[in-house]
């Protein structure tokens, strides 16, 4: 999991091939499949909020889909009970998130590996279990319905179409957010901070602070795709805090590759699109199958290819990311092997 | 008896180890001295197979060991005394010994041993029942050469016996070393930062730095080397 | 019901719910510490004992104390299958690589008991359900204790295993200096595949020790997990002394919570507990170290 090249590394018209597409693409597809766009741009976000968590700073949180979920029921809340308006959901979601993050992180970011796995699953689980049982304020099992749809100076995003720019356009300030942060010196710092902890700090990188800095922003990111998913399903319940969505997510960072910022892409394309060509296969259970396929899928992954598709494809393809790789592999790390042991 | 030939071993895709040639002969004691990160333990987990050799041979009694996992080369005789002692610290004294001989199953030679370690650190028979993550420094290290002896090696390695120890310790570990290979006839590879106690047990030695043997001769002649006394001496 | 028989009502339900606890969480603590890995997909292991006591039971027309002692190895195998597939490939590539992997696991798991056992929720069914005792006003089914007994036995098995055994002390050393322990002699590699296998026995034991008294579903796996991870970090991580008592202490915490506070929120109030445990004091009450 490696720091990835300056952009400009890759061809302009490539990119610029890609942006042309996908601004394009709503004109070639039908309902059904712009509906899917849009949700994998959602899962394109939250793959990226996890990314940054894993991928870039080495920690396993497993609380992205809290955020997510805890965004999503904030901006139901205030747009159906107290009448406010969506983008002020959209706001106080994102507050709210940063508050979260900052209050759970503090805890929880001091802990070492295994324990701050241990906080991130206790905090998903009282998350889950109060969406369930405050079934007075989030409306239990049954959740909350009818969002109101997302307008701008009168324009409403009510088609699939509209919602699909919407979604592009707050895709695409994240992708550059994200690109700017990893390429920065925050991004290098904590890119430090996940390789070498104790080297970073006596180099006068303050990890807390760093990995404070990414754990809210990975926040900030999953409440940004919790809010467009709650807009344009219309529709919140405790389900966006179960396992599924947390597996599909967690299988786009990891078999798209962690640590780069095309893996969440490739990895979210996957994860929506495969199951849907599966459905049309008429075998009774797909559905189950095609779990099982997914996790194998995962665990082949992770032992054999844990950079993940994009990582691979980035590997061959790329003789000067091979040679970044090779040089940000400490040196000392290896000669060192001595201090290294406990 | 133990042969290493062009020995390298990668940590990554770094080299710690490379083309190491050594050699500890029957009824040798043999030092190996260097720097920390100079590639000793690593050398050291590689012979006892704790690492796994990238290029090269470790020949040991004429059968290639490289490669093989540590259990089985313990099973051979070859036994590593790790650094920083590796006692199992909620195990008793006596639970520790008893690990020692593990691989064995005769209960009575276990026993036998067990009291001939006593003799050697009386003071372990003194602690027999307490916890050995309470022991001090120097008990532990007695404990780890203890245990080591129970698995009844033909090649012993010593990893660092003096780190942590005190100088009056030092002489009495230098002691009990002597003690083993004269009257108990063990070969002993030993690797220290403490060149002097290092060199003046040994019949050779062999100077490690930044993973390549830079030097080997006689002890003695070791302890005259110019580079050495400047480097590694003080002096 | 008088204030007094309430509480001693809530102390057996909450004891024989213990028992079963202190069994899920030695199997997890006993993992940990051999194979230093957090095993997510441990609580699945107790589901799926739940389940294959369930299918020996009802559907295979065994007794019920033959399909636990059926379930016992068959879940043993599993585990170690799962430890030769998925966890062992992983062996030395950092702490994160293994976790995920049981994470994948845990999933693959839960997919298959779908596949298996479609449709609602199961209920083992014990001729014991029906026999009921009553001690100074308060009344249990025969299963209670038995699962009570049986749980324990189960517990007290294991100690003396890891202590009198040379395979239990083995693993002992292992969980307490793996480098060590290789150079003694342990086939490390050996031990931790068994661990993995004793420690899923222990998890489907304990599903099917307690299926008889709750309704199982394929979503039993990831509370249980929880269950566990509360026990292990209220006891302390490596300590088999510190899961009884934790089992105990979350058993009983659970008992009086559902029973004098509100039912519905006890999901919530283990949680918050895991987070309080981390804060204040993450070794636990007998823990030895903090893990890696």
């Amino acid at each position: 999991m490696d720091i990835e090249l300056n952009l400009r590394t890759y061809s302009l018209i490539g990119m610029g091939v890609l942006l042309g597409l996908a601004i394009g693409l709503p004109f070639l597809l039908n309902e059904y499949w712009l509906y899917l766009s849009v949700v994998i741009i959602i899962y394109i976000i939250l793959a990226m909020s996890l990314n940054l968590c894993l991928g870039y700073l080495g920690l396993l949180n497993l609380g992205y889909t809290a955020m997510f979920g805890v965004a999503g029921y904030i901006t139901a809340l205030l747009t159906i009970r107290a009448g406010l308006s969506e983008w002020i959901g959209l706001i106080a979601a994102l507050g709210a998130i940063v508050l979260i993050s900052l209050a759970i992180g503090s805890i929880a970011l001091r802990l070492k590996g295994v324990y701050f796995i241990l906080v991130m699953v206790a905090f998903l689980g009282i998350c889950g279990g109060t969406a369930v049982s405050a079934s007075g304020i989030t409306g239990g099992s049954s959740g909350l319905g009818r969002l109101p749809i997302p307008s701008i100076m009168g324009l409403e995003f009510s088609t699939t179409f509209k919602y699909y720019y919407l979604a592009l356009v707050i895709l695409l300030i994240c992708l550059y957010v994200v690109y700017r942060l990893v390429n920065s010196r925050v991004g290098r710092a904590m890119i430090a901070v996940r390789d070498n902890e104790d080297l970073a700090n006596s180099q006068g990188i303050n990890p807390l602070r760093y990995k404070m800095i990414g754990f809210v922003t990975t926040g900030l990111l999953a409440a940004t795709a919790g809010w467009l998913y709650a807009h344009f399903v219309r529709f919140i319940d405790p389900s966006v805090l179960g396992f599924s969505m947390l597996f599909d997510t967690a299988f786009a960072v990891l078999v798209g590759g962690a640590g780069t910022l095309g893996g969440p892409i490739v990895g979210s394309l996957f994860v929506v699109i495969v199951p849907q060509l599966l459905g049309k296969i008429p075998v009774e259970n797909i559905e189950a199958i095609r779990y099982i396929i997914f996790t194998v899928l995962l665990v082949v992954t992770i032992v054999r290819m844990p950079q993940g598709i994009w990582g691979w494809l980035k590997a061959r393809y790329n003789y000067r990311y091979k040679m970044a790789r090779f040089i940000t592999l400490r040196n000392p790390y290896c000669l060192l092997e001595e201090d290294l042991l406990p | 008896m133990l042969e290493i030939k062009d020995l390298y071993v990668y940590y990554g895709p770094m080299c710690a180890l490379r083309r190491i040639k050594i050699s500890v002969a029957e009824g040798e004691v043999v030092a190996v001295i260097g720097a920390n990160g100079a590639g000793k333990t690593t050398l050291m987990k590689t012979i006892s197979g704790l690492l796994e050799p990238d290029r090269g041979s470790i020949e040991f009694m004429g059968r290639e060991i490289g490669g093989m996992s540590g259990h089985s080369i313990a099973n051979l005789g070859i036994i590593h005394i790790p650094e920083g002692r590796g006692v199992f610290p909620e195990m008793t004294v006596l639970e520790n010994l008893e690990m020692g001989a593990y691989i064995f199953k005769d209960e009575a030679v276990t026993r036998q041993t067990i009291e001939q370690v006593y003799e050697l650190f009386p003071v372990l028979e003194n602690r027999r029942r307490q916890k050995a993550g309470t022991l001090s420094g120097g008990e532990q290290q007695m404990l780890a050469i203890g245990r080591g002896l129970m698995g009844r090696p033909k090649l012993l390695l010593l990893d660092e016996p003096s780190q942590g120890l005190s100088p009056l310790l030092v002489k009495n570990l230098a002691q009990t070393i002597e003690v083993l290979h004269k009257e108990h006839g063990l070969n002993i590879l030993l690797v220290e930062q403490n060149v002097k106690m290092a060199l003046e047990m040994a019949d050779r030695g062999y100077v490690l730095q930044s993973g390549e043997v830079i030097l080997e001769d006689s002890a003695s002649a070791l302890l005259e080397n110019e580079v050495v006394r400047e480097a590694y001496l003080g002096v | 019901m008088s204030t007094s028989t309430l509480v001693l009502q809530q102390i057996v339900n909450g004891v024989s719910l213990g028992s079963v606890y202190v069994l899920l969480a030695v199997g997890f603590t006993l993992s940990m510490g051999v194979l230093k890995l957090l095993n997510i997909a441990h609580g699945h292991f107790y589901m799926l004992g739940a389940y294959l006591v369930y299918s020996f039971a009802h559907l295979a027309g065994l007794g019920y104390w033959p399909a636990v002692l059926l379930a016992i190895p068959s879940t043993f195998l599993i585990g170690a299958l799962v430890h030769l597939a998925g966890i062992k490939p992983l062996h030395g590539k950092g702490y994160l690589a293994p976790v995920l992997s049981t994470l994948a696991i845990a999933f693959l798991m839960e997919s298959v008991a779908l596949l298996v056992w479609p449709g609602t929720v199961r209920l083992i069914d014990t001729p014991y359900n029906y026999v009921t005792y009553s001690l100074a006003g308060v009344s249990f089914t025969e299963q209670r204790l038995l699962t009570f007994v049986a749980a324990l036995a189960l517990t007290a098995g294991l100690y003396f295993f890891l202590q009198r055994t040379k395979i239990g002390k083995a693993l002992r050393a292992t969980t307490q200096n793996e480098d060590s322990a290789e150079l003694v002699g342990v086939n490390t590699g050996s031990m931790r595949l068994f661990a993995l296998g004793l420690s899923a026995a222990l998890a489907g034991a304990a599903g099917g020790l307690i299926g008889p008294l709750f309704a199982i579903s394929p979503g039993i796996g990831l509370t249980a997990l929880f269950k566990a991870l509360v026990v292990v970090l209220l006891g302390g991580l490596g300590s088999i002394a510190g899961a009884v008592l934790g089992g105990f202490l979350l058993g009983l915490f659970e008992a009086f919570f559902g029973g004098f506070v509100n039912a519905a929120w006890t999901p919530v109030a283990t949680f918050v507990l895991i987070i309080i445990i981390l804060v204040v004091r993450p070794r636990g009450l007998f823990g030895r170290e903090e893990l890696e």
